[in-house]
């Protein structure tokens, strides 16, 4: 007789745990492989990962650059390790359109190993040192925004996804990224991953749902710092995108543009230093150079 | 025996201060299409400087049309290098020009001319210098990538530091390749309309730079046009609130220098002396009209009695009044308006249970003043402590540890300023690591430079001004 297999549940995960949705709601998602059932975030599983998020930003952006570096690093390394599960996922969704799971997976695994790269580095060229008039010694630097709220891209259901999560991360962001309800069990999957890779709770935090009900949440919350949200003008109406806005305006979220991608470019172009820094506070400090 | 200081007036005869203005657009002073104009008053004396044209929608839509012809024909096809020259010249006519700017500035807009002098328009002039040297290197900001102009960008400034506040605008966004559309606050319209006097002798290419006039309204029309691929504001963060909603809705880039409640902090192994001056600069600088005031203090308890006594006493001896003497101090509040709304503010104060102390100064019968006030007795809940005042009036609060002050300091929702006094290194560079605040002066305060990057965290906007970043918000990267 043919062995049984043991079926997986898909839960949130939110402050280092998988959790299922407070609201008890779930979401069937069809697969080549069968059916299976993604939690259906609410309201309250946003609020509480953003509640989660904010002690955590002071953990993680405490961290040094260099450790930083080195839990990136070692999640691309459990990617790796774990590649055979991650093909299996992208393997089994029905509409990953023009590229193969295999060149997929590997972009994402190296452009993660990308970001691992830049932690220590990036400040040094986004950084600067002013020469200003006058006795003082004056820097610029950059500091995380705080907390990011990330609407995972739509056309590329991992490289996309950990593009937009390193850029939140590697400058010492924490995320409450609302994952793509198709690559659902794609994203829960990274998530083990970031779960097993010294990334502390709260920093990273994935919920699956549905878009169009958590979307206006996550603009409007104020202890939300920015917004990342590629798709915006592709998947929304100007009447949708306005109510969005009027909703941000409270806090003044940072929603900085960035490039639209197709599914072969989030593969093939990593985010570079200029968009680390839409990311990021420059903080100046003047300090008096003068002998007393 | 008590000596007092003569009246040492500036000399206002060698600016040609012309009855009326009209709108800058495509190079030539224009009407307005309906003939509006509005009068801009010295708020020293309450009388009318001059009538200036008031830009109408299609006024707006004329300026708009002319700086995007000006891109398409003219800017966007001249070489960095090329650009570049231009905005030098700028720097250099500012410069030869830079007595009667002051002049001017200090009578449409009431700021002590010592200011004007010696703080505007020198860094407005240093502002165009700075950046008209990255018009050709703005390859190596972007780290390679190429650097991409964005076409026509909207500016709005505000009253407190109108020639500099433009040259903080014009400046980044010339170099960068782009064409200007700027409007000046309404009650301040008059140095960048002379900006523009400036443009046509340099020969600058017309319409790469409009200025048109005129309140909120016209501000809006500009901020709302579908031609502006960019929008930047410093002013209010209401206001800012409100731009920011339509620009992101409407995918235009956009940049906002808002409001500010800058804490300032005063460890009890400070210098006392040095920073109950750096707390003067601090929220009596140009009458407090400044965003990145360090309008609430912070003092440890064991040196707050030193720090009140000393404060008290100093407010004293600055000297308030006509703002084009030599040696004032403090000069005219910009506008009724704002005298009224920061006269509420003190008596808010009051009311809350604060206890004010104000100069015993004398102040002209004429014109907008208020005399330099702070409060003591504060609570981190007061209105005067929470709201931005934007005029002479300090909230003095205690502390007594280092994790205390951090936490009230970052207590709100503006993150612009902050100063810390302190003899010790290692804590200054530990407390401004923890401040939530886009510019930290330790051990100073109110210090500006085209080279050092100016902004704000959380709702005091967002984007850079000044330095390398200053350039981003105006290319496409």
């Amino acid at each position: 007789m043919e062995r049984l297999a043991v079926q997986k549940t898909y839960k949130l995960f939110i402050n280092g745990q998988f959790t299922r949705s407070e609201s008890g709601r779930y979401i069937p998602l069809d697969t080549n492989q069968g059916t299976v059932n993604l939690c259906r975030a609410s309201r309250k599983d946003f609020r509480n990962a953003v509640q989660i998020a904010r002690p955590a930003l002071a953990t993680w952006s405490g961290y040094s650059a260099l450790l930083r570096g080195q839990i990136l690093y070692r999640i691309s390394e459990m990617m790796e390790a774990r590649r055979n599960d991650l093909m299996d996922r992208l393997t089994e969704l029905p509409d990953l359109k023009e590229s193969d799971p295999t060149k997929e997976l590997n972009a994402a695994i190296d452009h993660v190993l990308w970001y691992a790269g830049w932690t220590d580095k990036y400040a040094a060229l986004c950084g600067t040192v002013n020469p200003v008039t006058g006795p003082y010694f004056t820097f610029s630097y950059p500091e995380p925004m705080g907390i990011v709220g990330i609407v995972a891209p739509q056309n590329s259901p991992l490289c996309g996804l950990v593009n937009v999560l390193m850029l939140a991360m590697l400058s010492g962001n924490v995320s409450v990224v609302l994952a793509d309800q198709r690559f659902g069990a794609v994203a829960i999957t990274l998530s083990e991953i970031i779960a097993t890779s010294d990334v502390p709770p709260g920093v990273v935090n994935m919920l699956t749902g549905d878009r169009s009900e958590l979307l206006p949440h996550f603009y409007s919350h104020m202890d939300v710092n920015a917004i990342i949200h590629p798709d915006r003008y592709e998947e929304l109406s100007q009447e949708e995108i306005m109510n969005l806005f009027k909703a941000e305006g409270h806090n003044l979220k940072r929603c900085p543009q960035l490039a639209q991608k197709s599914e072969l470019e989030w593969q093939s172009e990593p985010y570079g230093p200029i968009d680390f820094s839409k990311l990021t506070e420059t903080k100046t400090v003047w300090h008096p150079a003068a002998m007393p | 025996m008590r000596f007092e200081y003569e009246a040492a007036p500036e000399d206002t005869t060698h600016v040609n201060l012309q009855d009326s203005y009209g709108l800058f657009i495509n190079g030539e002073f224009t009407s307005a299409q309906d003939g509006k104009t509005f009068q801009t008053l010295n708020p020293a004396t309450e009388e009318v400087l001059a009538d200036v044209a008031y830009a109408a929608e299609s006024d707006v839509d004329r300026a708009v049309k002319a700086a995007q012809s000006a891109y398409d024909t003219v800017w966007s096809k001249l070489t960095g290098k090329e650009r570049g020259k231009y905005i030098y010249r700028i720097a250099r006519r500012l410069q030869e020009k830079a007595r009667e700017l002051a002049v001017l500035e200090s009578l449409d807009g009431g700021k002590p001319i010592k200011e004007a002098r010696d703080v505007d328009i020198p860094l407005a002039a240093n502002h165009f210098f700075y950046y008209a040297g990255w018009a050709d290197k703005l390859s190596y900001a972007t780290f390679g990538g190429p650097p991409k102009s964005l076409g026509v960008v909207g500016q709005v400034i505000p009253w407190n530091f109108p020639l500099l506040m433009a040259a903080w605008k014009i400046a980044p966004a010339l170099a960068a390749g782009n064409t200007v559309v700027l409007k000046p606050a309404e009650t301040t319209p008059l140095t960048a309309l002379h900006l523009c006097k400036l443009f046509q002798e340099i020969d600058l290419p017309k319409g790469v730079v409009n200025i048109i006039c005129g309140d909120g309204a016209t501000g809006a029309n500009l901020i709302k046009h579908p031609g502006i691929k960019k929008v930047a504001f410093t002013g209010s963060t209401k206001v800012g609130k409100q731009i920011a909603q339509i620009a992101h809705a409407h995918q235009k880039a956009v940049t906002l220098e808002l409001g500010g409640k800058g804490a300032h902090i005063i460890f009890e192994d400070a210098a006392i002396n040095q920073a109950v001056e750096g707390v003067v600069r601090g929220i009596y600088f140009n009458q407090g009209h400044v965003c990145c005031a360090g309008s609430r203090l912070f003092v440890q308890e064991r040196v707050m009695d030193a720090v009140i006594e000393r404060l008290s006493r100093r407010i004293e001896t600055l000297r308030v009044g006509n703002p084009l003497d030599k040696n004032t101090d403090i000069g005219a509040i910009n506008s009724k308006m704002q005298l009224d709304k920061i006269n509420d503010y003190i008596s808010i104060g009051i009311d809350e249970g604060a206890k004010v102390r104000r100069s015993s100064c004398k102040l002209p019968t004429r014109g907008y003043f208020c005399a330099p006030t702070f409060f003591t007795d504060v609570s981190p809940a007061h209105r005067i402590a929470r709201e931005e005042i934007f005029g002479p009036v300090l909230s003095v609060l205690s502390f007594r540890t280092t994790e205390e002050v951090i936490q009230k300091a970052n207590n709100s929702p503006y993150g612009l300023s902050a100063g810390i006094w302190s003899e010790k290194g290692s804590k200054v560079l530990a407390v401004s690591q923890r401040l939530e605040a886009g510019i930290i002066w330790d051990n100073t305060f109110n210090q500006f430079d085209p080279a050092a990057p100016f902004g704000g965290y959380k709702e005091s906007g967002f984007g850079r001004e000044g330095g390398m970043q200053g350039l981003y918000p105006y290319l496409s990267v």
